[in-house]
């Protein structure tokens, strides 16, 4: 108990006020500067199904959660693969992963903003010494602004995913791989069959993070385009601010807030059971088998 | 063993104090990490959200203290500001926070909702509104009539900036009109005379035509579409959209006026620019003039294009590098978007007096005018040193001729993002200009209802 | 038949490699780009940063920028404070997170699932329905403006993936080891130290630097809560840089190149720890 007070003190002492907030403003009618409440029922809720847009909202950041999830996990498997083999300069190449990680977003968000400039960005200068049809609007037209923003989300998010693969790496035991090649393993079966296996529940931890990340995450998003063009690439991280900040309307910001966390819930009492199932059967054996003098 | 359980019990403390730290609250002030000068912040931050009440008696020897918010790019004026209202107002210690413009709103609407609001505020025009509507800025006509102030001292666009429901919210300090830079050398190459003040629309279309060499990334005239910079779409836009004769809502503010034939007339003027003459930058549907235009000026890539002061001040650099002429007019058309910053009072503000003492310190047309940052709103110290230099010349002339702006109603930042969506729209062949601004109407309407 | 074998090997093990590398190269292109842009940027003087023609040589290279972020009293304070609050809150935040994992991977107790559930749910709420509960949270603590405010909100803000991956790691682990030394008589803090932080070093290093990047590149929160320039951290000092007459790319570049040294300085001490691991994990099993 001890170990997990501090944690769960810290978390409990900034996350109460927050959740009942949420839940407090989404059934109610809000007056600043005090934030006085009156019950409305579920007026806030009819009020965002009522908006023509959601169903856009939502697709956009179907797509955006998903994608960017599948971009960051495999662009950091495959570097954390790549780390992996013990390759002179693997160490320079380590750091050069690593830099994305480490530019402050505000920074990283306006200089992807410039290099997809339609006019003089980089990426349409280099096409069009290619070939003049290859530069496009990237950021100005709907077929392309989304998909953009998530290359460059994820090349903000996938050094993590990297890093702790490759820590997860770490923690096989090199015998196994052996053992596997002395048996006639080829490395795509020690790959298949040894490491896959092995990285199974921080591949899993990796993915359920990255996808509650990307759910609210649209800084990048906010600089590069806005949600534009038109709502093309406007996702509800974005929709929540312009309502609490731009319109300074926290009631439905909240609410909105309190359907996500909802429907992640539900989401979530569906996916732990089945993935828990398979998993804990050898632990709870080992779990039963430990017990500690004090404490 | 013994010492791993030293260390054990150490990490735990440290771990502990921290959380207990924030569990008690009061003895945290006390632990060593702090920053001496915080302490004297934090006092003022436990005050009670709802003790509005100024504490005004500044007991001898004990300074009232207040604080004042402003952008960041008045950093370098801080201490020249802060020693001279001291010296007027021995009985004052101000604090200015300079911020930057990334997340300004928000952090000024959190300090205000979290109890801590600064006593005197500044604001873009575009930013008043919304908070008025929503009871977080107090009204300044007391202090108007208390310090002498005359809404006709200020540039008229900027002071209506302040006013809604003919109530004094916010006292501009700035007025932030915008000129029409033109590159006289590619006016030259095309052998075409330079563009005058409120140049008739209609011949702006057909000179920018002739200046437009898209193959070799020259463009006639710059619009900006950008959603992250919506003040910038609403001064592009509403050039056009007013001189047609058309707004965004009816004068009453009760409907939208996006569907008259006039407005239609004005976006489709705007947006044709784009998507039929192409006399415009191809990003333009997600540039800003700041960000996006002014650099492309700057290359000599713009014809013509809205400037603000500050970069019309650097321009000459860019001009002698990359070999080009230029001056500056009224924009075309007849009408222009009045753009400013103002002082506000926060409510919860906790020394409204002495707000106003400094507002007022502020506004003192010499105090105003000795800075090369921003064009002052009081119309004394427009006539004040660096203000009177040929280069401004042009700016004082636009300003002028900018009376008109966004409505003040509550609801700006929802209509103006109904807009700008339908603009864009528009711009990327989504929708005609009527039917977007059909759409438009009908979201605004069900939004003022 | 076995030289057959050989050589059979030896060519997919060449394609193999080959594959390796283009994938290094194609990663090292990707990370390394948009930052070699901001490298020359930084070198590039104000009037030939926005080129119509962009070059990624800078011409002719200049040194004004840094020489300008070098001079900004602001800027270089920034610095010192973000350094002084990142390795602060890495500390804590690590510390917090191991005995949090620790405790949620080997104890159970009532309602520990659902702790555990809810930490992570956390991270579900957006940040900027957060905002205003957690400023207000914090200026009751009266914590605005300080060093300790930060830390806390770091740690908040961090915790919950801090203790999922942790705990990830920790769960991994035989149970063996550690029922040995209980019978040797060591308690519960002591199997911690002695025996699981030295296991899960990498996964250690890992957590540390996700929660030093965290506090490093954190923008929002500290605007809000530290906007006293005794405190502000370098994230909020670099949007000094951009103001409503545009963006001064080159200052702003010099001076995010800049911070990324200190970051990449820790990133290659964290790592030697990681890469330890390669070597003891044969021992590990």
């Amino acid at each position: 108990m001890l170990f997990v007070a501090p944690s769960a003190i810290a978390i409990i002492l900034m996350m109460v006020y927050p959740i009942l907030q949420i839940t407090g403003f989404s059934f109610s009618k809000i007056t600043l500067p005090f934030f006085d409440m009156s019950f409305t029922g579920l007026d806030n809720f009819k009020n965002i199904f009522s908006k023509a847009e959601m169903g856009t909202i939502v697709k956009n950041t179907l797509i955006w959660t998903i994608l960017s999830m599948v971009l960051r996990v495999v662009l950091g498997f495959a570097a954390a693969m790549v780390m992996e083999s013990k390759f002179r300069g693997m160490k320079i190449l380590r750091t050069c992963a690593l830099i994305p990680w480490v530019i402050p977003s505000i920074v990283a968000s306006n200089t992807w903003r410039w290099i997809y400039s339609a006019d003089n960005g980089l990426l349409n200068t280099v096409l069009r010494m290619i070939n003049p049809d290859l530069a496009a609007n990237w950021l100005g037209s709907a077929s392309t602004a989304l998909t953009s923003v998530i290359i460059a989300y994820s090349w903000a998010g996938f050094p993590f995913i990297m890093l702790m693969l490759v820590a997860a790496m770490q923690g096989i035991p090199m015998d196994y791989k052996e053992a596997a090649k002395i048996d006639g393993a080829n490395s795509l079966q020690v790959f298949r069959y040894i490491t896959l296996p092995s990285l199974k529940q921080i591949l899993t931890m990796l993915i359920v993070l990255e996808f509650i990340n990307g759910i609210n995450s649209f800084d990048m998003l906010y600089v590069m385009t806005g949600g534009g063009p038109g709502i093309a690439s406007e996702v509800i991280g974005l929709t929540i601010y312009r309502y609490a900040f731009k319109n300074l309307d926290f009631a439905t910001a909240s609410t909105i807030s309190f359907l996500i966390i909802i429907v992640m819930i539900i989401a979530f009492l569906f996916y732990v059971p089945a993935s828990a199932k398979g998993r804990n059967k050898g632990d709870g054996a080992k779990r039963r088998g430990i017990r500690w003098k004090k404490n | 063993m013994k010492r791993m359980k030293k260390i054990g019990a150490l990490l735990l403390a440290l771990v502990m104090v921290l959380s207990m730290a924030a569990g008690c609250g009061s003895k945290a002030a006390e632990s060593a990490e702090q920053p001496k000068d915080a302490a004297g912040t934090k006092s003022e931050a436990a005050d009670d959200t709802k003790s509005e009440a100024a504490d005004n008696t500044a007991s001898t020897g004990e300074k009232t203290k207040i604080t004042a918010w402003m952008g960041s790019w008045w950093e370098s004026e801080v201490p020249r500001l802060k020693a001279g209202f001291e010296e007027k107002y021995p009985e004052y210690e101000l604090t200015i926070e300079c911020l930057p413009i990334n997340n300004y709103i928000e952090a000024a609407v959190t300090s205000i909702l979290g109890g801590n609001a600064p006593d005197a505020l500044a604001l873009d025009g575009l930013m008043v509104a919304t908070p008025v509507g929503q009871n977080l800025l107090q009204p300044m006509d007391d202090f108007m009539s208390r310090y002498g102030w005359e809404q006709d001292q200020f540039s008229p666009g900027a002071m209506k900036n302040g006013i809604m429901n003919d109530t004094v919210y916010a006292v501009p300090y700035r007025t932030a009109p915008n000129a029409m830079f033109y590159n006289k050398t590619l006016f030259d190459k095309a052998g075409l005379p330079y563009p005058t003040d409120n140049m008739p629309l209609d011949q702006f279309l057909e000179t920018a035509e002739k200046l437009t060499n898209a193959s070799e990334g020259v463009y006639g005239y710059g619009i900006a579409g950008s959603k992250n910079d919506p003040a910038n779409v609403i001064t592009s836009l509403g050039c056009f959209l007013w001189s047609k004769g058309g707004d965004f809502l009816t004068e009453d503010m009760t409907a939208s006026a996006m569907d008259t034939a006039e407005s239609v007339e004005g976006v489709k003027f705007w947006s044709e620019l784009y998507t039929k003459y192409k006399v415009v930058p191809e990003g333009c549907i997600n540039y800003a003039i700041s960000a996006d235009l002014i650099p492309m000026a700057q290359n000599g890539q713009l014809a013509m294009v809205p400037i603000d002061a500050v970069s019309a001040s650097s321009m000459d650099e860019y001009a002698k590098k990359n070999g080009f002429e230029w001056d500056m007019c009224v924009a075309p058309g007849t009408e222009d978007r009045a753009a400013a910053w103002l002082w506000t009072i926060p409510t919860g503000a906790k020394n409204v007096d002495g707000a106003e003492k400094f507002i007022d310190y502020f506004l003192q047309p010499e105090v105003l005018a000795d800075q090369d940052v921003v064009m002052p709103a009081v119309i004394e110290a427009q006539s004040i040193g660096v203000w009177t230099d040929p280069l401004y010349e042009a700016f004082w002339r636009a300003d002028a001729n900018a009376k008109k702006f966004p409505p003040l109603t509550p609801q700006w930042n929802e209509i103006q993002n109904i807009v700008i969506t339908g603009l864009q729209n528009v711009l990327q062949g989504a929708a005609t200009p009527e039917d977007a601004c059909k759409s438009m109407s009908d979201e605004i309407n069900g939004l003022l209802k | 038949m076995e030289k057959e074998l050989k050589k059979k090997s030896s060519s997919g093990r060449r394609v193999k490699h080959l594959a390796i590398w283009l994938l290094a190269i194609f990663i090292v292109l990707f990370s390394v780009v948009p930052f070699l842009w901001a490298v020359s940027t930084s070198l590039k003087d104000e009037v030939s940063v926005y080129a119509s023609q962009p070059t990624l040589l800078p011409h002719p290279v200049t040194f004004e920028n840094y020489k300008a972020v070098f001079t900004d009293s602001n800027m270089m304070k920034s610095f010192g404070n973000t350094i002084k609050v990142s390795v602060l809150s890495t500390i804590v935040s690590t510390v917090v997170a191991v005995l949090g994992a620790y405790g949620f991977s080997r104890y159970k107790f009532p309602g520990s699932k659902t702790l555990l559930t809810s930490i992570l749910f956390t991270r579900l709420l957006p940040r900027v329905t957060l905002l205003v509960p957690f400023y207000i949270t914090i200026s009751k603590l009266h914590l605005i403006n300080t060093y300790s405010g930060l830390v806390l909100l770091y740690l908040v803000v961090g915790i919950p993936v801090s203790i999922w991956l942790m705990k990830g790691f920790i769960d991994a682990l035989p149970y063996e080891v550690e029922e040995a030394a209980v019978v040797d008589g060591c308690n519960a803090f002591q199997v911690l130290i002695k025996i699981v932080v030295p296991m899960v070093a990498p996964a250690i290093a890992t957590v540390a630097m996700f929660s030093f990047i965290l506090s490093w590149n954190e923008f929002l929160f500290p605007l809000l809560m530290a906007k006293d320039s005794a405190i502000r951290p370098i994230a909020v000092s670099l949007a000094f840089y951009i103001d409503e007459s545009g963006i001064k790319w080159g200052t702003l570049m010099a001076a995010s190149v800049l911070m990324s040294v200190p970051a990449i300085i820790f990133f290659s001490i964290a790592q030697k720890y990681i890469v330890a691991g390669l070597s003891e994990g044969a021992v590990k099993g």
